[in-house]
């Protein structure tokens, strides 16, 4: 069995404070966390009035555990400054696994997965997170998100050892996304605020998460990869000389002449 | 009420903006408040506006104290400096080209501490909305 406890936080500070008592405590088996608006009315934004949001940090928090001995919530709890604490959930761990299915169902029915899907996602350090979570969270407007969704999840900087998983230096980092359903029609408006989201991430010490919308320059790309980036381009020219994986999306510069094909 | 750029009038003009603006005053709250935010904007001139032109904006706590064009292209009062070739200030004042855009990509080079400014986008961005809404009569 598990049981999750559905914490919601109204401060971005506080949730990180205790995002690093939760991942230092290895009795949570999982976290997950977004983030939530709770709309407040409309307000201008470049002199256009549109909607805005008092945005909340929903906070899940799971143990696994045997139906014989099921966890002490007091105990699990202690220390935690949620703002709320709102349900708590026992499911059985293979519906706990499938927990996502429902919702992708609803968006299947709500039509908005016919909708683009330009993701924004990165990796921020702990010490710039909040500011640029901030920063972005405060005229963004809560009906981009409908089908879509703010990822926020804290997460071990060590946890990967992918060597070309780009990440910031530190203990603690963040993934923060923009996870929006776009219609068409409205994606020349939405781009340049996801462009700006992006460089702004770097800007302030993100590295990209390259699973979503990308439009890096060349110049950007080596940026990304940093030291790493000739080795990167090495690996591929060895590997995967015909670029059949992942073709174009990587701006790889030429193969040396003499290089062999592994 | 079209003012012609770079006059004494159109600074006035700004000034009254900035201060009649919600969204500014909003937006801009945490400003200047604890650092320095002044701010001196530097329109070089380029082949379309042979004339340098630099404005200096004293703004704390989502108000202008004070709006002025000045001869020098640097001030001591100054907490941050944009910097930018005429023709792309005014990409940006006909919302051609956002501001945040220009600062990100470089085109609009920053004095001072970026990392302050960058946490301000939103206080920033009704900025350039206010001097963007000013009835500007152009050189040209």
């Amino acid at each position: 069995m598990t049981r999750t406890y559905y914490l919601l936080y109204d401060d971005i500070h506080r949730f990180m404070a205790d995002s690093e008592k939760i991942m230092d405590d290895p009795r949570w088996d999982h976290i997950e966390s977004w983030s939530s608006p709770c709309p407040q009315g409309i307000k201008p934004v470049d002199g256009k009035r549109q909607p805005f949001a008092k945005w909340f940090f929903p906070y899940h928090l799971t143990v696994e555990y045997d139906e014989t001995d099921p966890p002490d919530d007091a105990a699990l709890l202690a220390g935690l400054t949620p703002y709320d604490n709102l349900y708590t959930d026992d499911t059985p761990t293979i519906d706990f696994f499938e927990r996502m299915i429902p919702v992708f169902e609803l968006w299947k029915k709500a039509g908005t997965w016919e909708f683009i899907h330009p993701w924004m996602e990165c990796v921020l350090p702990w010490e710039t997170a909040a500011t640029y979570i901030e920063n972005v969270l405060v005229d963004l407007s809560p009906g981009m998100l409908i089908g879509g969704h703010i990822l926020l999840w804290p997460a071990k900087g060590a946890t990967s050892r992918s060597r070309l998983f780009m990440r910031p230096e530190g203990d603690n980092l963040i993934g923060f996304g923009i996870l929006p359903a776009i219609p068409p029609k409205y994606w020349s408006q939405v781009r340049p605020m996801l462009d700006n989201a992006s460089r702004l991430c770097v800007a302030m010490g993100a590295k990209r998460y390259l699973s979503g919308y990308i439009d890096f320059t060349p110049e950007e790309w080596q940026q990304h990869y940093g030291d790493k980036w000739d080795w990167f381009a090495e690996c591929k020219h060895r590997w995967d000389p015909d670029g059949l994986l992942n073709p174009g999306f990587v701006p790889l510069p030429a193969a040396p002449a003499a290089a062999g094909r592994g | 009420m079209t003012t012609k750029f770079g006059t004494p009038e159109w600074a006035a003009a700004l000034k009254d903006e900035i201060n009649g603006s919600s969204e500014y005053r909003n937006a801009a709250d945490k400003w200047g408040v604890d650092f320095n935010g002044n701010l001196l904007f530097v329109f070089e001139a380029d082949e379309f506006n042979p004339a340098r032109r630099a404005l200096m904006l004293k703004l704390a706590g989502g108000a202008c104290q004070d709006a002025e064009f000045v001869q020098q292209d640097s001030h001591p009062e100054a907490g941050f400096v944009l910097r930018g070739p005429a023709h792309l200030w005014r990409e940006i004042l006909d919302r051609k080209t956002m501001a945040a855009t220009a600062i990100l990509t470089g085109k609009l080079k920053v004095e001072g501490e970026r990392m302050q400014l960058l946490k301000h986008t939103a206080a920033n961005r009704a900025l350039i909305h206010c001097t963007a809404s000013v009835d500007t009569g152009w050189d040209d």
